[in-house]
């Protein structure tokens, strides 16, 4: 059945009426009379003067499925995971941050000699001249004491009452009433001591 | 540089991309390959509602993204994206009604043998007639002979024989018909002339 509509339809869609052979023509008027055939094929012709509106498309409506972060929602345990990976993350920088504090000790994983260092140090003299302040000033006399050598035969007086020479004053000494050496008891011979007291005129 | 890309490609490496990338600009290049036509098909096929036939366009689109696992990448792409829209036009159908109820009085009357200009009145009940064609009938009828396409591709998209095509076809003819036989057929002769 199926086979001869479809047949029918070819033939209504391809020839007219008055095309159809003998045979064709049989094999219609089984289904359909002259007049329903040919107003088939021109209701097919009126179609094609079918108006229907005509309109562009609108542009796609492009639903946007990026989330902002902020926005989109995770589950609790994703966020209590992200927090505990941050805290691990705080943590481990510390750690190593105060890593960089710690004086660098060498010590030895593999060996058990521990080393330990002795720090050695050396004392430096240093002769520093601290000015003082003058506080007094020790002044020595130096007495510059002549000692004369005539080496001459006068004798010197012990009693001399000047040993420096004022002849003047020596005269006058001279002319008192001294003893003469010689005659004192009490002189001792001494080298060198010329007896001066000799009146003058002696010469 | 991708668009002038997608353009070179076919609609079915346009769907691979789809399928396997999830591609945007692939499926925008598909959409301005099929959105016009498709209008014109959800046109025909929702009695001219233009709103409506836009709104399923943008829908079947979306269906199309969502459902891109289902393409056969060994199958034309068109028969498939075609087969989507016929089938939201059937599931339209079953929610509106499958007919809408013909007023018989409407196509009779000796106002239309009286005036040639009333051609358009013609046209207009050629158009409820075919409007109220049973869903799978309708389908066909409107594929064949307003969208052109061939009898092949009709096949593919409603999944059918090509023998069923034409059978369904041939009903569809005999019922749009069988509804202007009120008309004058001396009338009818005189509009078909003036066409």
């Amino acid at each position: 059945m199926e086979n001869q509509e479809s047949y029918l339809f070819d033939l209504l869609e391809s020839k007219s009426y008055d095309d159809l052979s003998e045979n064709e023509r049989k094999v219609v008027l089984t289904f359909l009379t002259e007049e329903e055939y040919r107003f088939q094929r021109r209701v097919l012709v009126a179609t094609e003067s079918l108006h229907y509106p005509v309109a562009e498309p609108l542009p796609l409506a492009v639903k946007s499925t990026k989330i902002g972060f902020f926005n989109r929602t995770i589950p609790l345990y994703q966020a209590l995971l992200g927090a505990a990976c941050l805290l691990l993350i705080f943590n481990i920088f510390q750690s190593k941050k105060e890593s960089d504090v710690i004086p660098s000790v060498a010590v030895s994983k593999q060996s058990d000699t521990i080393e330990k260092f002795i720090y050695l140090t050396d004392t430096i003299w240093k002769e520093v001249m601290i000015p003082t302040t003058l506080v007094s000033i020790v002044k020595d006399t130096v007495k510059l004491i002549r000692n004369e050598y005539q080496n001459v035969t006068e004798t010197k007086s012990l009693e001399a009452r000047n040993t420096v020479p004022f002849p003047l004053l020596d005269d006058r000494l001279l002319q008192s009433n001294a003893v003469s050496f010689q005659e004192d008891e009490s002189a001792r011979i001494l080298k060198n001591v010329a007896i001066v007291n000799e009146p003058i005129g002696k010469h | 540089m991708s668009s002038l890309h997608h353009t070179q490609q076919s609609d079915e490496e346009l769907m691979v991309l789809i399928q396997n990338h999830r591609s945007e600009s692939a499926w925008v290049e598909l959409h301005a390959r099929y959105s016009k036509k498709l209008l014109g098909f959800f046109i025909k096929m929702l009695q001219k509602d233009v709103d409506l036939a836009q709104d399923f366009v943008q829908e079947l689109f979306l269906k199309l993204l969502e459902k891109n696992h289902q393409f056969d990448p060994t199958k034309k792409c068109y028969s498939w994206i075609f087969a989507i829209a016929n089938n939201m036009c059937k599931t339209a159908y079953r929610h509106q009604g499958k007919t809408i109820p013909l007023h018989e009085e409407n196509l009779q009357g000796s106002s239309y043998s009286e005036n040639l200009a009333e051609k358009s009145l013609f046209l207009d009940a050629l158009q409820k007639s075919i409007d109220q064609l049973e869903h799978h009938h309708k389908t066909v009828f409107v594929l064949r002979f307003l969208e052109h396409l061939s009898l092949n591709e009709i096949a593919e998209i409603t999944e059918t024989s090509l023998g069923t095509v034409k059978s369904r076809l041939f009903y569809a003819t005999k019922n749009v018909t069988d509804r202007l036989k009120s008309f004058d057929p001396t009338f009818e002769t005189l509009v078909f002339k003036l066409n």
